[in-house]
């Protein structure tokens, strides 16, 4: 049975790997601020529960450091540029919705599914779970059919900066977590 | 009384526009000196707060695919898509996404949608075109404020409807809160009489859409509109 403790490993494992990518980002300033805050988030998912109270605690106050003296964020100029965003946008227009549209739709027919039929995900966690599961399905629909490779999914963009790597993924990680963290506090 | 020291805090850390983070946290540490605790067992009380509802988090990993799909234009796309739709304006819009996030929330669906996998890639560039439709060529202050709306808007369909919902955490708070006075109520009761204060909520908020898009629509320098 799927377990709400599947998707906390899923999501420590994803943050571990922002928090990787983001310290090798040598164009970003605030690249020691980003791995810290996500690498401390993926320890947080994989043992939080291990780290008794205390630990935690210091955890949650290392984070809220990090965030509130705004540590984290983005390398200057990482964004795709508009003019390819929207040829690309022409080119796979209506998958893109699809493919968007895919993780809030699993994560409706999960929380039914495994609500209705016992014993293949935990009933109470389901829309959680099924959300990890629209996700990697997302994820893998997307790559599949769109193959951002190092240096051709960003080959337009500027010279100098390590291209793919922080093209697909990553930009809009970084330019999103401080304010994700704040709304997602409230 | 010394323990509502905390409420000071916050009403002054945010008329100041500190960082919201430092000021719930300053306010958080104040009010537990303040009532006795020593640091310790503060420290370990924000431990096992954020421990057991570190799943809000979990929503982040939607990233990698809102990312991928951005790189690959999904914000011009949902912006085009908006542009051809007729009769999509700015308020209509967003008082749809409302009324779609509230129904949602009410049967307990409170993460299907949300800032990471809905607003930023989707509901926030189809308002900015809406705006566009009817004419208004925005500034990046009045693009700011429409993107500050999505999100509030998203905000207020999860709140005021996630609490028709039985099985949500505030309810029972609630419900063991007016047991300690004597009230023994059942949880149904606060789902049904959320009702009416969602409905309030949605036409308050609808309202509140209403005036942006005036707004919008009045600045200085803006078309005639649709």
């Amino acid at each position: 049975m799927i377990t709400l403790g599947f998707v906390y490993v899923l999501a420590g494992l994803t943050f571990a790997i922002f928090a990787a990518l983001g310290l090798g980002d040598r164009s970003n300033p605030k690249r020691f601020g980003n791995a810290a805050f996500w690498g401390l988030l993926a320890l947080s998912m994989l043992a939080g529960d291990r780290l008794g109270d205390f630990g935690n605690g210091l955890l949650v106050l290392a984070l809220v450091a990090i965030a509130g003296t705004g540590q984290i964020g983005r390398a200057p100029g990482g964004e795709v540029p508009a003019g390819v965003q929207a040829e690309r946008a022409a080119r796979y227009g209506n998958f893109l919705l699809v493919v968007a549209l895919i993780i809030p739709a699993v994560a409706l027919a999960g929380t039914f599914l495994f609500k209705w039929v016992p014993g293949l995900a935990d009933p109470k966690q389901a829309t959680l779970i099924s959300l990890g599961i629209g996700v990697l399905i997302a994820l893998a629909v997307g790559m599949a059919r769109l193959r951002p490779s190092r240096g051709g999914g960003c080959s337009t963009r500027s010279a100098g900066r390590r291209s793919c790597r922080r093209c697909s993924p990553a930009s809009a990680r970084c330019s999103r977590s401080p304010e994700s963290a704040k709304s997602s506090a409230t | 009384m010394l323990v509502l020291i905390g409420i000071a805090i916050i009403i002054a850390g945010f008329l100041l526009r500190f960082n919201p983070l430092l000021v719930i946290m300053a306010s958080a540490l104040a009010t537990g000196l303040a009532a006795g605790l020593d640091v310790t067992a503060i420290i370990a009380a924000f431990g096992k707060a954020f421990n057991d509802t570190r799943y809000v988090s979990i929503v982040w990993i939607v990233l990698p695919v809102i990312g991928l799909l951005e790189a690959y234009g999904l914000q011009q796309h949902a912006r085009s898509l908006i542009g051809r739709i007729k009769g999509a304006t700015l308020a209509r819009l967003l008082a749809s996404y409302l009324l779609l996030r509230q129904a949602m929330s009410a049967v307990g669906l409170t993460s299907v949608a949300g800032h990471p996998q809905t607003v930023r890639p989707l509901v926030a560039p189809m308002a900015e075109a809406a705006a566009e439709a009817q004419g208004v060529a925005l500034s990046d202050a009045q693009r700011d404020e429409i993107r500050a709306y999505a999100a509030a808007t998203d905000n207020v369909g999860l709140f005021f409807g996630e609490d028709i919902f039985l099985a949500i955490g505030s309810i029972l708070l609630m419900k063991g809160l007016l047991e300690g006075y004597g009230y023994v109520i059942e949880p149904l009761h606060f789902s049904v009489w959320a009702i009416p204060t969602a409905i309030a909520a949605f036409l308050l908020h609808g309202f509140r859409l209403r005036l942006l898009e005036k707004r919008m629509l009045r600045a200085p320098g803006q078309g005639t509109g649709a």
